[in-house]
């Protein structure tokens, strides 16, 4: 339970350290974390099809592949329609920062200890995300269609992260 | 639970006794609308995914064996499925097994 914490918390604290340094994020930049985040889920996902055998494991990496991929989809076409450039921001870099760690920390697992770690942090990882989104993000975001698509995307975290709740207790982590 | 996975320009099968119904169900939101529904044996049911994220409705056996299945659907993609026994169907979403739902089918009066 530790282990998964890490991220989590990485990402909250640097949510609530860029909130208070830079005060709330404009559209552009929310755009760009959100488009980020589902960037490094998908790398997370990658990394646990190349190392775990299991097959719940793999099936949800799959899942997060697949989603992901169409949610960044929607976003890509969103922001070519809008002709605007997602800005790169702070959050975004303690978010890629943080990613990295923890992938590091996780390619240097294997077996039950890489399934349950990748598990857990899918789970903490959803959690702070989708509680982002939900009262950080959709609240502040000014342009609708940016909105709407949020909005839309949150119902698929939440599916997820019921999804990995489920995982871990299957798990018995 | 029979079931014969149609294709969209499938014609249906022909039951004594009463005229086969096609009923909607859409998925949306992570949900499938109406999560219950009760049909008669014969009639057809047909998915419509409205999500960006792609979904199933896949019915297993306990040894997860799959009993009917739509197949990978889309963003706007659909899908029918043919009823051909009596009794309840409980499905889910392959990707996404928080979604469930349940089909009722009755026999015909």
């Amino acid at each position: 339970m530790k282990k998964f914490t890490v991220s989590a918390l990485a990402f909250a604290a640097a949510i609530s350290t860029t909130a208070a340094v830079a005060g709330p994020m404009n559209d552009l930049e929310i755009a760009h974390t959100a488009y980020t985040a589902g960037n490094l889920d998908i790398r997370y996902a990658h990394l646990a099809l190349a190392i775990s055998e299991d097959a719940t494991v793999r099936e949800f990496a799959q899942t997060m592949l697949r989603d992901h991929a169409a949610v960044n989809d929607e976003a890509v076409a969103l922001i070519t329609k809008l002709k605007v450039t997602p800005q790169d921001n702070d959050l975004s870099k303690a978010l890629v920062k943080g990613a990295a760690d923890k992938r590091a920390e996780l390619m240097g697992l294997s077996g039950k200890k890489f399934d349950c770690a990748y598990a857990q942090n899918e789970l903490g990882y959803h959690q702070v995300v989708n509680k982002t989104v939900a009262n950080e993000f959709i609240p502040n975001v000014t342009v609708a269609p940016l909105k709407e698509l949020l909005s839309n995307a949150l119902v698929t975290f939440k599916l997820h992260e019921g999804h990995a709740e489920n995982m871990v207790k299957k798990l018995s982590c | 639970m029979s079931a014969i996975l149609l294709s969209a320009s499938a014609s249906f099968a022909v039951f004594a006794g009463a005229e086969p119904n096609t009923h909607q169900i859409i998925i949306q939101g992570g949900e499938y609308i109406p999560a219950e529904l009760t049909i008669q044996v014969g009639d057809t049911v047909q998915w419509i995914n409205k999500d960006f994220i792609p979904h199933t409705a896949t019915a297993q056996d306990e040894a997860q064996q799959v009993l009917w299945d739509t197949g990978n659907l889309n963003k706007g993609d659909s899908a029918e499925v043919q009823f051909t026994e009596v009794g309840l169907s409980e499905y889910i979403c392959l990707y996404h097994p928080v979604m469930k739902a349940q089909i009722t089918v009755e026999a015909v009066l």
